[in-house]
């Protein structure tokens, strides 16, 4: 018997064989069953690489939903492993070195509380309070978005690298659950005097009276807040009304219409408030901003305030400076017998001196801008790879504003966790060192691209790197000393300028790897 | 979506109807970005190229004709932009060696071992021994099992003869079952 090829066949399950051919297959087939038997399973492949094809169309439109589950799982479960570890790791160094210990689990709640408060009590007194905090949050959520966008994007591409650095940040992210914080809620919410409460206690209520003992910190909002019993720790108020007749053995933080301190507060007050009556004793500084400031009580060290009216009367003893920063001179009043230890300053507030009017400003900016100059130029000799990443589009801004944010983010936590390795401390001040040089080279990087997109050169032209370069950079400079908006711009320059180096770094190591 | 509506999508496409384009995107971007991740092998490749064939839909649509399906239109327009894009990627390289066609007069052996392979698992192997095929027979495999083109049409594409075409598409099954014997041996 004749038979044919296995391309013969081949192409007759594909249906391609030419007419009179494939007549003469038939014929054979119909007498020959193992040709018969080999064209069948011809075909039953065919159907199967069709629909692996198929299937794989599916799977990949499929993936990317898949991939970020499956990567979102992964940084849960491990950021729930790294943070248990640490914590681990924490009480175990606390138990050799308490000190060390509370001072490094610096995310607890108390530290975050703190920070919260003392630098929202810095941009409010710095400028212009409502600005200011409509920008920052409207800055946060749009990092926010930016980060969620950059996560997602990159989450997609490289799941793996992507649940690590979201791990870290994830771990950091865990509040330390190493002392027992309580959370109650009620309309009248009241600890009586004879309970003590073991830890730190959240409350809210419309009311909330604390009669009894505290060990560890309070933090407290509602309406009315009265403290009359003991806090071990610090409390941080969020009231209308607040009123400290008993103790608080910490510092105060509070922000709230109206704070009474009838009582013993053992360290600071730091209080944004309408009015402010000092009554009892403050062990250390207080820090007020404030319409009115009535201190009849006893502060330790220093009293700071920025205030509209100030009365110091006969009764009140303040251990260090007082320091007054008022509009007029005549919104002071210092009793006769108040007792002042160190000196009083009264400051009337004026106008900051207009710095661009100053010779030195230029001469500073100009200084700043030859070096910024003088060190792109050197990178670009060095290192010509490192301005591979380009910014023509808003996609490519929000990615490297993004991978600059983790890079800014990353950094200082991968340094830090190096030094607690001890093995690793070379390495972390390497880190450290890297990150303070991407802070100012950051400029540089974003100058570059900048000039590069403005100034598009036409195909064929040699590729030149130092106009767009000088021209780039000089808009950057003008740009975040521009009043109000410059911070923010430079902020957002040191984000993207960092983005942009990463990115060129991994550009630059993915040729050198494709040319070796 | 039924072949009116899609009719209806691809006129408002045809005036220059952003929206419609939007949805031309969702409905087959999925299967443009699957035939430019057989073609270009590489994920990132394949986003690029499916982005960049979506890109020029606007001006590329002007020259679809109604007597072709309009998805086996696009599909064989993103197969020429990723063949394009492979040669430039291999710059003077030969693509494809033409083949002898006559030296292939095989004798029949054995079915093939891809038959065997229904199960999921199965499947994946598959697909993980396609991805490992040279570009030569992955192209044109590829164009004919997802594209669903024929011989002619691939010969086409690629610029190579009918007789080679059916040689690469039969070389790259006798690959794919080699492969997949020699790992269902090396599991087993």
């Amino acid at each position: 018997m004749d038979h044919f090829s296995e391309l013969t066949y081949s192409m007759y399950a594909d249906g391609e064989l030419p007419e009179p051919e494939r007549l003469r297959v038939q014929q054979h087939l119909a007498q020959c069953p193992a040709c018969g038997a080999q064209v069948a399973a011809l075909e039953v492949e065919n159907r199967v690489l069709a629909e692996v094809f198929r299937l794989t169309e599916e799977a990949d439109s499929a993936k990317s939903r898949v991939g970020i589950g499956r990567s979102l799982l992964i940084t849960v479960g491990s950021a729930l492993v790294v943070a248990l570890g640490l914590d681990r790791l924490f009480v175990a160094i606390e138990r050799f070195v308490p000190d060390l210990g509370s001072w490094m689990s610096g995310f607890s709640f108390a530290w975050l509380q703190s920070l919260v408060f003392n630098n929202a009590f810095d941009l409010i007194r710095e400028g212009p309070v409502m600005l200011n905090a409509l920008v920052t949050v409207l800055g946060l959520l749009v990092l926010g978005a930016v980060l969620f966008s950059v996560l997602r994007h990159f989450i997609s591409r490289h799941p793996m690298s992507m649940a690590l650095v979201a791990t870290v940040l994830f771990a950091l992210v865990i509040p330390r659950p190493a002392s027992a914080i309580e959370r109650r809620e009620a309309t009248k919410l009241r600890v009586p005097s004879d309970e003590t409460v073991q830890g730190s206690l959240i409350a809210q209520g419309d009311v909330v009276e604390i009669d009894g003992t505290v060990d560890g910190s309070v933090a407290v909002t509602g309406r009315i807040a009265v403290i009359r019993g003991d806090i071990k720790g610090d409390l941080f108020a969020f009231a209308q009304e607040t009123e400290i007749v008993g103790t608080v053995e910490g510092s105060v933080y509070a922000w709230t219409n109206a704070l009474t301190v009838s009582g013993h507060v053992g360290q600071d007050v730091v209080v944004g408030t309408n009015n402010l009556r000092l009554e009892g004793t403050v062990g250390r500084d207080v820090a007020s901003l404030s319409e009115t400031l009535d201190d009849t009580g006893t502060v330790g060290r220093n009293l700071q305030a920025y205030v509209g009216s100030l009365t110091v009367s006969r009764s009140a003893r303040i251990g260090g400076n007082l320091e007054a920063h008022v509009k007029n001179t005549q919104d002071v009043n210092v009793e006769s017998g108040a007792t002042i230890s160190g000196k009083t300053e009264i400051l009337i507030g004026k106008k900051k001196s207009n710095r661009y009017a100053t010779t030195h400003f230029y001469y500073w900016q100009a200084i700043w801008f030859a070096g910024a100059l003088i060190i792109g130029f050197l990178l670009y000799w060095v290192a010509p790879a490192l301005f591979g990443s380009r910014l023509d589009t808003g996609g490519a801004l929000l990615i490297s504003a993004g991978v600059g944010f983790l890079a800014l983010v990353a950094a200082p936590i991968a340094a830090v966790v190096c030094f607690i390795t001890l093995v690793g401390i070379p390495l972390g001040v390497l880190l450290l060192g890297l990150w303070l040089a991407g802070l100012w080279v950051a400029k540089v990087f974003v100058g570059a691209a900048l000039g590069r997109g403005l100034m598009r050169q036409r195909p064929g032209e040699p590729p030149h790197f130092a106009v767009p370069f000088i021209v780039g950079l000089l808009m950057i400079f003008v740009a975040i000393n521009i009043p109000y908006v410059g911070g923010w711009l430079s902020f957002l320059t040191i984000l993207v300028g960092f983005g942009l180096a990463v990115l060129g770094v991994r550009n630059g190591m993915r040729k050198t790897v494709a040319t070796t | 979506m039924d072949e009116a509506q899609l009719e209806m999508v691809l006129s408002r496409a045809m005036n220059d109807d952003a929206e419609a384009f939007g949805e031309l995107y969702r409905l087959f971007r999925p299967r443009v970005f699957g035939l430019c991740r057989h073609l270009l092998g590489r994920h990132e490749d394949a986003e690029d190229a499916t982005s960049e064939v979506f890109a020029r839909l606007p001006k590329s649509i002007k020259r679809y004709e109604k007597s072709l399906p309009f998805p086996r239109w696009l599909l064989s327009v993103t197969s020429h932009y990723c063949v394009d894009r492979l040669r430039r990627r291999q710059l003077e390289q030969r693509l494809f060696e033409a083949e002898p066609a006559e030296a292939l007069q095989l004798p029949v052996h054995q079915a093939s071992p891809l038959q065997q392979v229904i199960s999921d698992e199965g499947r994946d192997r598959v697909r993980q021994a396609i991805e490992a095929l040279p570009e030569q027979y992955r192209i044109p495999l590829t164009l004919r099992y997802y594209s669903d083109l024929s011989y002619d049409e691939i010969a086409e594409q690629l610029s190579l003869s009918r007789p080679n075409v059916a040689t690469l598409i039969f070389r790259a099954k006798q690959q794919l079952r080699r492969a997949l014997a020699g790992a269902a041996a090396g599991a087993g």
